[in-house]
């Protein structure tokens, strides 16, 4: 069990809640002007949202919200689509814009906000460190 | 008080303690210049330049967590020497202009061509710069959000 619980830790992808999540995020990854609705609700639920449990985590969930505007605004398209999906996963379930993701069904499971997102760093820190970068140089 | 031996000279060379970097000559020198040039944009901006070159060649590992912030301190600069933002109080920006001239200092406390040490000494200042001005930062990523 101690296992099992770890194994899902270890990568939240095999949660039903986060699986589902990432497969409207293709769908968003794909869709701009969706995308950009997604952004503004996302940008409006950061404020509602504590920020403690993230930690230094949260800096990249800025990072990643300005990489999701700057992708459908077409300035900023050097990420790989796995990457740019696993953002925007992060971002709808942590930041859970139109409250979507229902707060509490039994057995459902769900993973830890600060779990979720500290997987989707992990992926893709790279990816958002060479954007940062990118900001910086940009006009 | 376990100190085996007085504190010799050569503790320059010492990594260990962060503070060694705040105390040396050359952050001295980063906080003066600070002060001087705190609102001059040119000098802002020419700043900003070099420590953004930098910035894109510099190993990142030393700078650890501090490195999203270090970028974020980058953009505040830019967005302060433009006038597009301006909610900083003085002191935060002192602290994040210092941090960034000692960034670009290649002759700091650990001169920054020391293999793997180099630039142990600035993330130190970093991350001393990044305690002061954590919630400065954080409310300007969320301006960056915000606004355009």
């Amino acid at each position: 069990m101690k296992g099992k619980r770890k194994a899902l830790a270890k990568d939240p992808r095999r949660n039903r809640v986060f699986a589902a999540v990432l497969d409207r995020a293709k769908w968003f990854a794909k869709n701009p002007d969706a995308l950009r609705e997604l952004f503004h609700e996302a940008v409006r639920k950061t404020k509602s949202v504590p920020k403690a449990p993230f930690k230094d985590m949260w800096t990249y969930l800025q990072a990643m919200l300005r990489l999701t505007r700057a992708y459908y605004r077409g300035e900023y398209r050097n990420v790989r689509f796995a990457n740019l999906v696993l953002i925007i996963g992060a971002i709808i379930y942590v930041l859970d814009p139109w409250d979507l993701i229902p707060d509490w069904i039994p057995g459902l499971g769900f993973v830890d906000d600060a779990t979720v997102l500290a997987f989707a760093v992990q992926k893709t820190r790279e990816t958002l460190d060479d954007f940062a970068a990118w900001e910086t140089r940009a006009p | 008080m376990t100190l085996k031996k007085p504190a010799p000279k050569r503790v320059e060379r010492k990594v260990s303690q962060p503070k060694a970097a705040l105390r040396s000559e050359a952050f001295a020198r980063a906080l003066a210049d600070a002060r001087t040039h705190v609102n001059d944009p040119e000098r802002l901006r020419a700043l900003f330049e070099e420590a953004g070159r930098k910035a894109a060649a510099v190993p990142k590992e030393p700078f650890e967590h501090s490195w999203p912030y270090v970028q974020a301190m980058l953009r505040l600069i830019r967005a302060y020497f433009r006038g597009e933002y301006r909610n900083v109080p003085q002191e935060g920006l002192l602290w994040i202009i210092t941090a960034m001239n000692y960034f670009v200092d290649p002759f700091d406390l650990i001169p920054d061509e020391v293999p793997f040490l180099g630039f142990v000494d600035d993330a130190a200042v970093m991350s001393f710069a990044l305690a002061r001005t954590r919630g400065t930062l954080d409310d300007f990523m969320a301006w960056e959000i915000s606004a355009f």
